[in-house]
């Protein structure tokens, strides 16, 4: 199950690389993060309904200045794809993807979408990380913040369970 | 009554106000009403409301608005949920109900059917939600979406401009459209906006 600890070492990653928008949409392994979000003052944490909504507020609060993430689960990036094409990847907008990983090695859920999530993210070009311990993260997320911003297009940290 | 009349009647209140403005025929007119880098071209149908939400919560203490059609909410109708969850104060959403999807030879869109924007944002909890029906109308709404606190969701029924000619189209690069509006916004706000690669790399390590 996700631990709380976990979900701590997430956030402090995304504060020490600047985060400061956080959209997000829940999925039960993320229910740490997500309240730690809510929690915490040092991110504006802007829950959405559905995720391709989440690419044009990060992209909005982009423009205004902001250093944006999103989260959510993989099938929640398969709902993002068009707003990831056709507004993040063609106006060239950087933000951070933390994508939950269901239908991954070792997970019972959802395997039609594990099957096709690392294929989805290669299709759209978007680079993509694969932490295999919860050590790995923040070293990730701080790379992929610099490397979002240096490639001008969203970078995925992709989150096994196990991780969470 | 015209969109472009809705438009061309509240160009004067739109001082250094940031514009995301939906696909086709509305980002023409208001690109030859009020040409300049504070209009954001949208490209995702229907995703101008998120990115002026994002826009809006990221600078409080400006009016951000957006200009959309019914096309454009139905496509991202959950958006409005968001809307009315957050109310974002400064958050102004003027949507030209014209019954169709203008840009794609005009066939109908759910508003020429059973649907009512104006009930369904009031209903996700946008408690200023209106519907206009004469430019003097359209022209009051705005000016009082400028004085008081929003989100404010202002539907104007519009006609078809039928065959009339549609103002050119200036096409622009998408990343110099961006580039352009973070500029706008840093003269607006008077501070440094963007963050290039190297200040995101210095400010991490």
């Amino acid at each position: 199950m996700p631990s709380i600890e976990n979900a701590t070492v997430i956030l402090q990653s995304l504060q020490r690389a600047g985060i400061e928008v956080v959209a997000s949409l829940p999925d039960a392994f993320l229910v740490h993060v997500i309240e730690g979000l809510e929690a915490s003052n040092e991110f504006l944490h802007l829950p959405v309904t559905r995720e391709e909504e989440g690419i044009g507020i990060c992209t909005g609060a982009y423009l205004g200045g902001k250093r944006c993430a999103m989260i959510m689960q993989n099938a929640g990036l398969l709902n993002a794809s068009n707003a990831l094409t056709t507004t993040a990847l063609q106006i060239e907008i950087p933000m951070l993807l933390l994508v939950l990983y269901a239908g991954g090695r070792g997970d019972i859920s959802f395997p039609m979408l594990g099957q096709v999530t690392e294929g989805v993210l290669g299709a759209l070009r978007i680079p993509y990380y694969i932490p295999e311990t919860i050590d790995q993260v923040p070293d990730l997320v701080a790379g992929a913040v610099v490397q979002t911003y240096n490639a001008k297009k969203p970078v995925a940290i992709v989150l096994h369970k196990s991780v969470l | 009554m015209l969109r472009s009349e809705c438009l061309e009647s509240i160009v004067d209140l739109f001082v250094d106000v940031p514009c995301f403005v939906t696909v086709g025929r509305t980002w023409t007119e208001w690109d030859a009403l009020r040409p300049g880098d504070g209009n954001f071209q949208v490209k995702t149908l229907g995703s101008g409301s998120s990115h002026g939400l994002g826009l809006a919560m990221a600078l409080p203490d400006r009016k951000i608005a957006v200009l959309d059609g019914d096309g454009a909410v139905t496509m991202n109708v959950n958006g409005l949920l968001t809307i009315g969850r957050l109310r974002p104060a400064n958050f102004i959403h003027l949507v030209f109900d014209n019954k169709m999807y203008e840009s794609s030879a005009s066939l109908p869109t759910a508003t020429a059917y059973n649907a009512d924007l104006v009930k369904f944002a009031a209903a996700a909890g946008i408690e200023s939600a209106r519907r206009v029906t004469t430019v003097a109308e359209f022209r009051d709404a705005v000016e009082n979406a400028f004085q008081t606190d929003g989100p404010h969701f202002i539907v104007a029924d519009v006609e078809s401009p039928g065959k009339a000619t549609s103002p050119a189209y200036s096409r622009m690069d998408e990343t110099e459209g961006k580039f352009r509006f973070i500029r706008f916004l840093e003269a607006v706000e008077d501070r440094k906006i963007y963050q290039d690669a190297i200040d995101v790399k210095q400010s991490i390590e």
